[in-house]
């Protein structure tokens, strides 16, 4: 017991990669999940998986390249050394190490389950997902409104949205005004759909569609749990 | 045995491992009964070859080939007086029983030119290289294979057609993956893929060529993306 508890504050210092390079990572996942409305991660094994490599890898290789096995003085530059490695996981992944003639690549392993956790994800997603946006091209194509209700709700959207910087902002503007004049019907509507799927959050979809005047048998399908 | 019977089973087996698709199994029981037939009475061995051939149309070019460039590389040797290996012709006939008569004709064919080194004996040569150009172009589709695989799973229908192979062709590859454990069936699962060892070594009983879907493992993305890399 003693033993486990000398070890603690190490595993805690171990830790540290792997949850930095977490964070990082997920903002790659969110924006390779943004296409994908009904993407709940916590429901998803492939999200869980994902997670635990990008905790996983870091910390093992900050075991195997730090002096913390050999349980020396909790110092800043121990600390240091962990955040670095965090920060910095994807340039090590990249590096490969040459011992003689033979060359050591990690990545592939790496990409290996990264791989297999995407293709969970995907597998759960990708047709529901298509079938969804198809959907949603289909009822703006039939429907006899002229999309402008949705572009104008759109443009305020944009203006309202306080993260986005003001250049963002002007180059969001500039995109409505060139598919507002976008002819035929069925090219402004590809250019409508592309539109919200790049820019809308996942949370605000439903109501986005509706000011599309999408029908209520349509969000039912697909928001009504 | 005649130089000419000699001719005709050199290139037999020589047309034997170069062939690229699987027989079909009664094909493969008459080479078996030749193989048995040239151990009891070798005069009918020799001429059920030719007839047997006629066949299947690639084993049948191949035959062709084979038999004109062995005739010519001996009348080749008998101008210039080089004395054809004794050693060769000796060991020719429990060769071919043994080739003919085994359950894979060019896994048996790689694993006996290997036993025989340095022959100058034409017929060892060239069926050494047709065991090794035929091996090359075996991995060459087997990695076109896994890089197919890589990208989704796939049937051995759409292999064929996404490769421009013959069906024939992607089940031989598929086989020889699945047996060296580097595809396994979409039905195995995450474990299967990532633990391709500990699978049971029996072939899965039902593949068809339109359903079942094929996934690499770990083994086959290793072999792809090696870890360790020789430079």
């Amino acid at each position: 017991m003693k033993s486990l508890l000398d070890w603690l504050p190490y595993i805690g210092i171990a830790v540290i990669p792997g949850i930095v390079n977490l964070i990082a990572a997920w903002q790659e996942l969110t924006k390779k999940c943004q296409f994908l409305p009904f993407f709940k991660p916590q429901k998803s094994l492939g999200f869980w998986l994902w997670a635990a490599i990008q905790l996983i890898f870091p910390v093992l290789l900050f075991w195997l390249v730090s002096p913390i096995k050999t349980q020396p003085n909790i110092e800043l530059k121990l600390i240091f050394e962990a955040l670095g490695l965090g920060i910095g996981f994807v340039a090590f992944l990249n590096a490969s190490t040459e011992v003689g003639t033979l060359s050591l690549d990690i990545k592939p392993v790496y990409d290996f389950f990264i791989g297999i956790a995407y293709e969970l994800i995907a597998n759960n997603e990708t047709r529901r997902t298509a079938s969804f946006w198809d959907d949603v091209e289909r009822e703006l194509n039939s429907s006899t409104a002229d999309l402008k209700r949705g572009l104008d709700y759109l443009e305020d959207y944009f203006l309202c949205d306080v993260s986005l910087s003001s250049s963002v902002k002007q180059e969001k503007q500039d995109q409505l005004k060139q598919v507002q004049n976008k002819r035929p019907k069925e090219e402004k509507v590809k250019a409508v759909k592309s539109l919200i799927m790049m820019n809308i959050r996942r949370k605000d979809l439903s109501d986005v569609l509706k000011k599309f005047q999408c029908s209520s048998e349509l969000l039912n399908r697909y928001f009504s749990s | 045995m005649t130089p000419t019977e000699q001719t005709t089973l050199q290139a037999f087996l020589i047309a034997l491992a170069q062939l690229e698709t699987t027989l079909l199994e009664d094909l493969q029981q008459d080479i078996r009964q030749i193989g048995d037939d040239l151990n009891k009475q070798p005069t009918v061995a020799f001429d059920k070859i030719p007839e047997l051939v006629t066949k299947h149309a690639q084993l049948n070019d191949l035959y062709k080939t084979a038999r004109l460039n062995l005739q010519r590389e001996y009348q080749t040797q008998q101008r210039d007086k080089l004395e054809i290996s004794v050693s060769g012709k000796l060991a020719l006939e429990p060769m071919a029983i043994t080739m003919l008569t085994a359950d894979d004709f060019q896994a048996t064919a790689k694993q006996l030119v290997t036993r025989v080194k340095d022959s100058k004996d034409a017929f060892f040569k060239t069926l050494q290289a047709a065991v090794s150009v035929t091996q090359a172009k075996a991995d060459l589709k087997a990695f076109s294979v896994l890089k197919a695989l890589e990208f989704r799973p796939l049937t051995i229908e759409n292999l064929a057609y996404a490769l421009e192979m013959s069906p024939d062709q992607a089940r031989q590859i598929i086989q020889r993956l699945w047996q060296e454990g580097k595809i396994n069936t979409t039905k195995a699962g995450i474990f299967g893929t990532i633990f391709p060892f500990l699978r049971p070594k029996k072939r899965p009983s039902q593949i068809h060529d339109s359903n079942t879907y094929f996934t690499l493992t770990s083994f086959g993305y290793f072999d792809l993306h090696p870890v360790i890399k020789v430079s």
